[in-house]
């Protein structure tokens, strides 16, 4: 399984960087999502918006290979 | 070794000689499981129940959009599916979480024991109900505790339960169960799981190193995941 590395970055320069995570072929994209997702959750819970925070993942060699903001994954009622 | 299953009864009351030798007499059919592989599936009719011997196993369903939600997570002396006796067709599967030994115990084993050995039938009618407290302390965490209250929680009560059957070292124990499988029992995805042990190593409660578990502060681990063991049943009774 490869081996990614995830960094949320939030305003005024705050970066959470994950150790090294092993996910299944294929599986990237969806695991980034839920995990963009269940920090938007927890920021709600905790009173803060998160949808300004921005997902980077990088592979195994330092090779960013997704980036998107959390408010992407959002859609208007 | 001592037969887990024995441990985990007489933690909660003394048996007789002669109900240890129906323990150990129901643990001789063994099989082994590599990790990954069912143990009984959803929808099977068994005609045997299993107990774990070593190992660990998941109870899991998985949805029809192809996610899986484990609902419990067994350790050596569970007897995993004992309510196939009495339910019939099993409603979730059993999967090997790792390599697992089993022994496989005939419901007319289970139906002439529970006929001549009413005390031993009473403790494996515990055994069901102390894993239906964990469901219970389940729903409880997963519906109101954080992400890190609910690992937290979930590392207390793994210690406890590996206490019971000799599988800790001081503060230590072995978990050999991945981060993606972690997500499917708390509901998380597995970045969160990967920050969330991550909040508990930095507040110093415990240390994670690949599946060993090291408890650095009990009662401050205890306290920030409002755990309380009485669920587990733990006190040894006249049962």
């Amino acid at each position: 399984m490869p081996t990614y590395y995830f960094e949320f970055c939030g305003k005024d320069g705050f970066v959470d960087r994950s150790d090294g995570i092993d996910l299944a072929d294929g599986a990237l994209c969806e695991e980034a999502v839920k995990g963009a997702k269940d920090l938007m959750r927890e920021g709600i819970s905790e009173g803060l918006d998160r949808t300004g925070w921005v997902a980077q993942i990088y592979d195994a060699e330092g090779e960013l290979v997704l980036r998107f903001r959390f408010s992407d994954l959002l859609r208007r009622e | 070794m001592t037969n887990p299953l024995l441990l985990h009864l007489e933690k909660r009351d003394a048996l007789s000689p002669a109900e240890r030798d129906i323990i150990l007499e129901m643990s001789a059919n063994q099989k082994v499981f590599p990790a990954k592989v069912d143990i009984v599936r959803e929808g099977d009719n068994p005609t045997e129940s299993c107990m774990l011997l070593s190992g660990f196993s998941a109870r899991y369903h998985i949805l029809a959009d192809g996610k899986r939600q484990i609902s419990a997570i067994h350790v050596p002396g569970d007897f995993v599916d004992l309510h196939s006796f009495l339910l019939a067709r099993m409603d979730h599967s059993v999967a090997a979480l790792t390599d697992c030994r089993v022994a496989m115990v005939p419901h007319t084993h289970l139906r002439e024991l529970s006929q001549t050995q009413p005390h031993l039938t009473r403790l494996l009618w515990l055994s069901t109900l102390i894993d239906a407290a964990i469901h219970r302390r389940w729903i409880v965490t997963s519906g109101r505790l954080s992400a890190a209250g609910q690992l937290a929680h979930l590392i207390c009560e793994m210690f406890c339960r590996l206490q019971v059957v000799e599988m800790v070292e001081e503060d230590s124990f072995r978990l050999p169960i991945s981060q993606i499988e972690l997500g499917d029992a708390l509901g998380l995805s597995t970045v969160h799981i990967n920050r969330t042990i991550r909040e508990l190593r930095e507040r110093d409660l415990i240390r994670w190193q690949n599946s060993q578990i090291t408890i650095v502060n009990w009662t401050s681990l205890k306290r920030f995941a409002q755990f309380e063991p009485i669920y587990l049943n733990l006190e040894p009774e006249r049962r």
